[in-house]
């Protein structure tokens, strides 16, 4: 199945603001105590030099979960992804889930217990570094979380991780680390499986058009 | 190339994800860019006691070199079937003690193992060793990891087996 399976929910087309992402979105992704990411120039950003998060509230999403976006400006300051988050929104300190981080050389996936962060694993070393325009993923399926980024239009796997611990849908998130890099067209939702090819839209539209010539 | 597994500590460093936010992480991430040069690769499971239960694909020199570092502990044997009737009664004891040491009662490891570990495999040993572990939670005023809380099941040694050959 290829990487991502769902689409983009929100490019952060609005006015700027320091302090509010938009009603989609709720501060405080892993009850951190974490203020609002914001928008600039139709990005999201934080707007100081804090680490900022939220999650998308519409919806839980999974178990089966995705998250991705594209770093319209990178930076060595980290952004990370939440999937299968509980408990959010709350009084804060009680989150449960998985978050992964990525730094444009590295990456590493945490479990949440708690809101206390437990590295799975490994450090991932990304090469080359990552840069303006590339992408960033997370799917967890089962007990696999698997790491992508997207370099060049291509999504490639990074490595994975295995954990059992939290099993059901939850809420998917965005955090960025200080107030460089910008984020745009973040998506995710449930792993959408389908048992029959997705058209070749693109393919189609193609042949069409060599056919018109 | 070899295998080895090892036994170590989870440690806490400030994370990335903000300067007041800290997190746990095994140890074997301190080696992880040696291993990496070595061409190898690690894999873990969390168990009791906030250790992790670690395969390891890397050099001989690597090994030494984690070997020789505290919190640190190699097990004897490399393989999950590899029998335990080599080692010697100071090693079977100090592998018993690693067992209590991490939580276990010896009422529980003897209920579990038997009272002669030489009778047992390295794979015994480490499936008994991740028969649980305690939820973790980072309590914000003592700025410290407390595992106090609910019963959790570890991931497989299978898994972690099959992950590093």
């Amino acid at each position: 199945m290829a990487f991502p399976s769902t689409g983009v929910l929100d490019t952060f087309d609005r006015a700027n603001s320091t302090t509010s992402l938009g009603a989609n979105w709720t501060a405080d992704a892993y009850g951190e105590g974490q203020g609002s990411l914001g928008v600039i120039s139709n990005t999201a950003y934080s707007s100081d030099a804090t680490t900022r998060s939220n999650f998308w509230n519409v919806a839980d999403y999974g178990p089966d979960v995705e998250a991705h976006c594209t770093l319209s400006t990178a930076s060595s300051d980290y952004i990370g992804l939440g999937i299968r988050l509980q408990d959010t929104g709350g009084a804060g300190g009680d989150v449960d889930g998985y978050a992964v981080e990525f730094q444009t050389t590295s990456i590493r996936v945490y479990r949440l217990d708690n809101t206390g962060f437990t590295q799975l694993g490994a450090t991932i070393t990304i090469s080359p570094a990552l840069a303006n325009g590339d992408g960033v993923g997370a799917e967890m399926s089962g007990t696999t979380i698997t790491v992508y980024k997207r370099v060049g239009g291509t999504w490639t796997s990074e490595g994975t991780r295995t954990d059992s611990t939290y099993s059901a849908a939850g809420k998917i998130a965005l955090q960025i680390d200080l107030n460089t890099t910008r984020v745009d067209d973040y998506g995710g939702g449930t792993i959408v499986t389908s048992i029959f090819p997705l058209p070749d839209v693109v393919g189609d539209l193609r042949r069409n058009a060599v056919y018109r010539m | 190339m070899a295998i080895a597994w090892f036994i170590c500590l989870y440690k806490r460093r400030i994370s990335v994800f903000g300067a007041h936010v800290a997190i746990r992480y095994t140890a074997m991430d301190d080696f992880t860019l040696n291993i990496g040069a070595d061409g190898g690769v690690w894999s873990e499971t969390e168990v009791l006691g906030n250790q992790a239960v670690v395969k390891v694909r890397a050099s001989v020199a690597t090994f030494a070199t984690i070997a020789a570092t505290a919190g640190f502990r190699r097990l004897p044997v490399d393989r999950l079937n590899d029998s335990l009737s080599s080692l010697s009664v100071a090693e079977k004891l100090a592998l018993r003690t690693v067992l209590t040491d991490a939580g276990y009662t010896l009422a529980e490891v003897q209920a579990a193992l038997g009272t002669d570990l030489g009778t047992r495999t390295l794979g015994d040993v480490l499936r008994f060793m991740a028969t649980r572990r305690l939820k973790p939670r980072y309590d914000v005023l003592s700025d410290t990891f407390v595992l106090d809380g609910a019963v959790q099941a570890c991931r497989s040694v299978e898994s972690v087996d099959a992950e590093v050959q």
